[in-house]
C-alpha cells in the first residue's frame, strides 16, 4: 500500500428502519441495520503525465475494502472509482464493466443524510459522471493562489458501488500532498507549493446492502 | 436646452423686479465685526412669521405690510455668529436703512463648502453629510498626492485595480466622482481614476460629499463626490516653495505664487514628483510601483470687470512618464524580457463668466475642455527591437449655463443646462466613437428658519448611447438644539456605462472569442454572420435591450452632536440599493466553439453601514480624532444547485441570496493626534485600520466564503515639524512606521522616512 494510509472509523448505528422505507426491496418483516463506515484516505498518488498520457493508468480504488486495486483487475467490479490527474472515473459505462454510478450534490458532506434512488450517471465517452472543473474543483487560473486546483467543501459525490449494492457519499478534500491550507504564501508560491495529484478524500459507505441511509 | 435656462433666468429676473415697493419696507445690511458683508443671515420679525435672508452683498429688504403701527423687533442670526435682536421705530424715517453688526460666536465652523449645493454655503448649514479636509491638515500630514490624504479619512478605503482608487460606502472607485474646482477629472482605467495623478500641494480644502449626488453632478456621482478646491482668491502677493525627499528616491518639489490686487488675482502652481519605485515581490520581473516622474502645472485666476461681472479661468496640465520591465512569450515560444515606457497626460481648461444682473440673481456661463491620453510602448530589453504599442485618447467638452436666484426671505433656486461632447481615439475602439450627453438640472432650497432647511433637486441626462437618466434628490436638516443637528437625505445616483461596455470591438486572435460593446454588438454579429463564423445566436438581436446606466437609490441620515464646545460626534447611517450593474454574458456561439459576448444589466448589490467620527480639542495645542465605519456590502447571487428533497431525491433549485463582496472590510477606522506647542514645534501621529476583507475567490462562486478572508492590518504614520523664523518649516516624518508590507496592497511601500522643507512668503 506504499504511501497510502487509511484510517478506519466505524460508526455503528442501530437505526430502526421503518418498513415503509424499505418495502420495495425487502420484506416488511426484515429490519436492516444501518452500519456506516467513515474513512479518510490521505495522499493517494494518482499521477498523470501530460507528455505520455498512455503510460499513466488510473489508480483504481475499492470503496468497499478501502484499498487500491491493481490495474490487471480493471475489467472486474473489484473497483468503484479511479483517479488520474484531475480526472475521476467510476466503474461503469465507458470506464469499466461494473454498474457504479454517481450523483453530484451541491451540499456539504455532513449534511447529506440519505442517497437518492435515481439520477446516478455513468461514464460515457462524452462526459464523465464526476465532473472535474466546476464540479469537484475550481481552477483558479490567473487568480490567487494562481493556477491551483481548489477542491470544493460543499460538493458531495453520492456513489453506487460497482456491484450496485452499496451507497457511498464522498468528498474530495485536496489535490495536493499533505492537504495544505490554500490561504498561505507557501501555497501561492509555485516553488513552495506541495506536489499535486495527491488526493485526500473522505467517504462514508453504508455497509447494509441496498440501504440508502448515509448518516 | 439653452432656451430652457434663458427662460428660467428671465423669469427669475422678472420676479425680482416685480417686488412690491410698499411704504413699510425696511432695508439694511449685515456685517461682521471686520465690516465684511455677511451672506445668508436670517432676519426674522417677532410674532409675525415674516423673514428675510441677506444676499451676496449682505443686504436685505423686509416688506412689513400694514401690520405694525409703531415699532418692530426682529432677530438676526447666522451660523457661526451670535444672534442679535434689533428694534426699529417706524415713525423714525432715518431708520429705514439699518446696519447690523454680528459678532463671531466662540464656536467657529470649519468651512464654507460648495460641493453639496453648487452654492457657497457654511458647512453647518448644509443638509448633506459633507466633510472637509483642510490645507492645514494636509500640510501637517506631509501628504503629497490625493491618495495619501484620502487614505486617512473615515469610511474611505484605498483599493488597487489599474491604479490607486478610493472605495466609498463600499462602492468600487468607479462610482465616486473626482473633481478639481468643480470640474470632473477624466481618464479612468478599468474604472479606477488613479488618485496619485493629483497633487495636493496647492489645495485650499478637499470637500467630500457621501451618498448619490447625480441630481447635481450627473454620472459617476453615485457613491459620492470628492471636490478638490485649489488655492485662489488671495488678495495679496504671496507664494511658497515645498520640497520633500524620502526613501525610494522619492522627490517632490512644489512652488506656488499668488499675485492679487483689487479686482483681480492670479495663482500659479508647479509640481514635480518622482520616485524610483519599489518592488514588493522580490522574484518578479516588474516593479510593483514603477519608476516614474511627473509634472503638474496649474493656473487659476479671475478678474472683476465690474462689481457685477467677473471672468475667471482655470488650467491644469499633468504629464507622467513611467518605466518598467515585463516579459512576454514571443512567437517562437521564447520568453522575451521587455522594457515598458508609459506616458500619460491630462489637461483641463475652463473659462467662466459670472454675471449678477440683480443683487439676488447669479448667472454663470462656463466652458470646460478636457483631454486624457496614454501611450505605452514595449521594446525588447536585449535588442531594443520594437515589440508593441498602444494608445488611448479621450476628449471631453462641456458648455454649461447655470443661474441662481435668492428669493427674498426663505427660498433659493438654482437651475442649469448643458451638454457634454466626448470622443475617443484608441486602437481598441476602431470606430473612433463620439457621443453626446445633454442635461438639465434644478434645485430649490427652502429655509423657513435658521434651524430648518429642505433642499430638493433633480437632473435629467439624455445620452446618445444609453437610456436617459432621471436623478432626483431631497435632503433636510434640523437643528433641534444648540448641541444637536439632524440631517437626512434620499436620492438616486447613476454611472454611465464605460467605453468598453458601449464600444468595444474585440476578437481574441488566439482563443477566438469576441467581445462587443452594447453599441457595437449588432454590427459585429452581422459582420460575423456574413463571414459565416456564427454557429448559433443565443439571444436574438431584436431582443437585446438598450443598455441602462448602473444606478442606485440611497438613504443617508445622521446627526452632529456637540455636547461640549470642544467635542463633536458625527454619525451617519447609509443604505444604497444598486441595480443594473453591468456584466458580460454570451449572446452567440461561434463555429469555432467559442462565444460572442456583450454587456448586460444583471447584477444587484446593496451596501449599508454606519459611519461615526469623534473629534476632540483637548486644549489649544492638542486635538485628536477617532473614526469608524461599519460596512455590510452584499451582491445578489443566484445559484443553480443540485440538492435533495425530503425523500432524498435529486432536485435542481435556484438559490437567491445576498452574499459578502470581495475587497470590502466590515470594520475600518482611523485615529489621529495633532500637537502644536504654540512656539513653532508640531507633531502628529495618525493610524488607519483596515479590518479583514475577502480578496481572492478561490472556489469561483462569486462571493466571499469564510475561509477567503485576508487578515486586516493597521498602518501608522507620524511627523514632527519645527518652524524656523517666520517663513520656513522643517518637517521629518515616516509613513507606515511599523513597516507593514503585503504584495496585495501595492500602494503601501513599507516604512518610508522623509524630510520636508517649506518656505512661505
Amino acid at each position: 500500500m506504499h504511501n497510502l494510509k487509511i484510517q478506519y472509523i466505524f460508526i455503528l448505528a442501530a437505526a430502526f428502519i421503518l418498513s415503509s422505507c424499505s418495502d420495495s426491496t425487502t420484506g416488511a418483516d426484515d429490519e436492516l441495520i444501518s452500519e456506516i463506515e467513515v474513512q479518510t484516505v490521505e495522499d493517494l498518488h494518482a499521477p498523470f503525465d501530460r507528455e505520455n498520457p498512455e503510460a499513466s493508468a488510473f489508480v483504481l480504488f475499492n470503496l468497499r475494502t478501502g484499498e487500491t486495486v491493481d490495474n490487471d483487475q480493471a475489467e472486474s467490479d473489484n473497483w468503484d472509482i479511479g483517479f488520474r490527474g484531475t480526472s475521476i472515473i467510476v466503474n461503469s459505462g465507458s470506464s469499466g464493466p461494473g454498474s457504479a454510478g454517481a450523483v453530484m450534490l451541491d451540499v456539504a458532506f455532513d449534511e447529506v443524510e440519505i442517497a437518492p434512488t435515481e439520477g446516478y450517471r455513468q461514464d460515457s465517452d462524452d462526459e464523465a459522471a464526476i465532473k472535474g472543473s466546476g464540479g469537484w474543483y475550481t481552477y483558479t487560473g490567473e487568480g490567487n493562489p494562481p493556477r491551483a486546483v481548489i477542491s470544493h467543501d460543499d460538493t458531495t459525490i453520492i456513489l453506487k458501488t460497482a456491484d450496485s449494492k452499496h451507497y457511498v457519499k464522498l468528498n474530495i478534500m485536496s489535490y495536493y500532498k499533505g492537504n495544505p491550507d490554500y490561504n498561505t504564501e507557501e501555497f501561492a508560491n509555485f516553488r513552495t507549493r506541495p506536489e499535486s495529484q495527491f488526493f485526500t478524500f473522505k467517504y462514508a459507505i453504508q455497509l447494509a446492502e441496498g440501504l440508502r441511509d448515509l448518516k | 436646452m439653452f432656451r430652457f435656462s434663458t427662460i428660467t433666468g428671465s423669469l427669475l429676473l422678472f420676479l425680482a423686479l416685480a417686488m412690491p415697493l410698499n411704504a413699510q419696507v425696511i432695508e439694511g445690511v449685515v456685517l461682521n465685526d471686520e465690516g465684511k458683508s455677511l451672506q445668508d443671515a436670517h432676519i426674522v420679525v417677532e410674532k409675525s412669521g415674516l423673514a428675510a435672508i441677506t444676499g451676496k452683498t449682505g443686504t436685505f429688504s423686509l416688506n412689513l405690510g400694514e401690520i405694525f403701527s409703531d415699532s418692530v423687533t426682529f432677530t438676526i442670526s447666522r451660523v457661526g455668529y451670535q444672534t442679535e435682536s434689533y428694534t426699529v421705530y417706524l415713525n423714525n424715517s432715518d431708520e429705514r436703512f439699518i446696519t447690523i453688526e454680528l459678532k463671531e460666536s466662540v464656536y467657529t465652523s470649519e468651512a464654507v463648502v460648495v460641493t453639496a449645493t453648487k452654492t457657497l454655503k457654511d458647512i453647518e448649514e448644509v443638509s448633506l453629510p459633507v466633510s472637509v479636509i483642510t490645507a492645514e491638515e494636509i500640510r501637517q500630514s506631509g501628504s503629497m498626492r490625493l491618495s495619501d490624504v484620502l487614505s486617512e479619512q473615515t469610511g474611505m478605503q484605498i483599493v488597487n485595480d489599474h491604479g490607486t482608487g478610493i472605495q466609498v460606502q463600499g462602492f468600487d472607485p468607479d462610482y465616486t466622482l473626482i473633481m478639481i474646482d468643480g470640474n470632473p477629472v477624466i481618464g479612468r482605467s478599468a474604472g479606477t481614476l488613479d488618485l496619485t495623478r493629483i497633487s495636493v500641494r496647492n489645495v485650499e480644502q478637499i470637500e467630500v460629499v457621501k451618498g448619490p449626488s447625480s441630481a447635481l453632478w450627473g454620472s459617476e456621482a453615485l457613491a459620492g463626490v470628492i471636490n478638490i478646491i485649489t488655492t485662489g482668491n488671495r488678495e495679496k502677493a504671496s507664494g511658497g516653495l515645498t520640497t520633500r525627499y524620502g526613501e525610494n528616491n522619492t522627490l517632490d518639489l512644489s512652488g506656488d505664487l499668488s499675485l492679487g490686487g483689487k479686482g483681480f488675482n492670479n495663482n500659479f502652481f508647479v509640481n514635480r514628483n518622482s520616485s524610483g519605485g519599489y518592488r514588493l515581490n522580490p522574484g518578479s520581473v516588474s516593479q510593483t510601483v514603477p519608476e516614474f516622474e511627473n509634472y503638474t502645472l496649474g493656473y487659476r485666476g479671475n478678474v472683476e470687470i465690474t462689481e457685477r461681472l467677473q471672468f475667471s479661468g482655470n488650467l491644469r496640465w499633468f504629464n507622467e512618464s513611467q518605466e518598467n520591465r515585463s516579459s512576454a512569450i514571443s512567437g517562437d515560444g521564447q520568453t522575451v524580457l521587455l522594457n515598458s515606457q508609459d506616458n500619460r497626460t491630462d489637461f483641463m481648461g475652463r473659462t467662466e463668466i459670472n454675471y449678477n444682473p440683480a443683487d439676488m440673481l447669479d448667472i454663470n456661463l462656463s466652458l470646460l475642455t478636457s483631454y486624457y491620453g496614454t501611450d505605452s510602448q514595449l521594446t525588447a530589453t536585449d535588442s531594443g527591437e520594437f515589440f508593441s504599442a498602444t494608445s488611448f485618447n479621450q476628449f471631453f467638452n462641456r458648455p454649461e449655463l447655470q443661474s441662481g436666484y435668492r428669493w427674498s426671505g426663505k427660498h433659493h433656486s438654482l437651475a442649469g443646462a448643458g451638454a457634454i461632447f466626448e470622443r475617443l481615439d484608441a486602437e481598441r475602439y476602431p470606430s473612433q466613437p463620439s457621443f453626446t450627453t445633454k442635461f438639465l438640472f434644478a434645485q430649490h432650497s427652502w429655509t423657513p428658519s435658521p434651524e430648518f432647511e429642505v433642499t430638493g433637486g433633480l437632473r435629467y441626462d439624455t445620452h446618445s448611447e444609453y437610456s436617459s437618466q432621471f436623478s432626483p434628490k431631497i435632503s433636510t436638516r434640523y437643528r433641534a438644539a444648540d448641541w444637536i443637528q439632524f440631517r437626512a437625505s434620499a436620492g438616486r445616483g447613476f454611472k454611465a456605462p464605460e467605453f468598453r461596455q458601449l464600444f468595444l470591438d474585440f476578437t481574441n486572435s488566439t482563443a477566438g472569442y469576441s467581445v462587443f460593446g452594447s453599441s457595437t454588438v449588432a454590427e459585429g454579429i452581422e459582420k460575423q454572420l456574413a463571414e459565416g463564423t456564427i454557429d448559433r445566436i443565443l439571444i436574438p438581436l431584436e431582443n437585446l435591450n438598450e443598455i441602462r446606466a448602473e444606478s442606485s437609490w440611497a438613504l443617508n441620515g445622521g446627526f452632529d452632536l456637540d455636547p461640549f464646545q470642544n467635542i463633536r460626534l458625527r454619525v451617519n447611517l447609509f443604505r444604497n440599493n444598486v441595480s443594473d450593474l453591468i456584466e458580460t454574458a454570451p449572446v452567440a456561439r461561434r463555429t469555432n466553439g467559442q462565444s460572442v459576448f456583450t454587456y448586460f444589466n444583471v447584477d444587484d448589490v446593496y451596501t449599508q453601514g454606519v459611519e461615526t467620527e469623534f473629534r476632540i480639542q483637548f486644549s489649544q495645542r492638542l486635538r485628536g480624532s477617532i473614526g469608524y465605519q461599519l460596512l455590510d456590502a452584499r451582491r445578489k447571487i443566484e445559484r443553480e444547485r443540485t440538492v435533495q428533497n425530503e425523500l432524498g431525491e435529486v432536485i435542481q433549485q435556484t438559490d437567491i441570496s445576498f452574499e459578502p463582496m470581495f475587497n470590502r472590510s466590515m470594520h475600518s477606522g482611523n485615529f489621529s493626534l495633532f500637537f502644536e506647542n504654540g512656539s513653532g514645534w508640531g507633531a502628529n501621529l495618525r493610524g488607519t485600520l483596515r479590518g479583514q476583507f475577502g480578496l481572492f475567490d478561490q472556489n469561483g462562486n462569486g462571493f466571499v466564503d469564510p475561509n477567503e478572508y485576508e487578515p486586516g492590518y493597521m498602518v501608522w504614520n507620524a511627523a514632527a515639524s519645527r518652524e524656523v523664523g517666520n517663513t520656513a518649516t522643517i518637517q521629518i516624518g515616516a509613513d507606515n512606521i511599523l513597516n507593514y508590507i503585503n504584495v496585495n496592497q501595492p500602494h503601501l511601500a513599507g516604512r518610508l522616512w522623509y524630510g520636508q522643507l517649506s518656505i512661505k512668503f
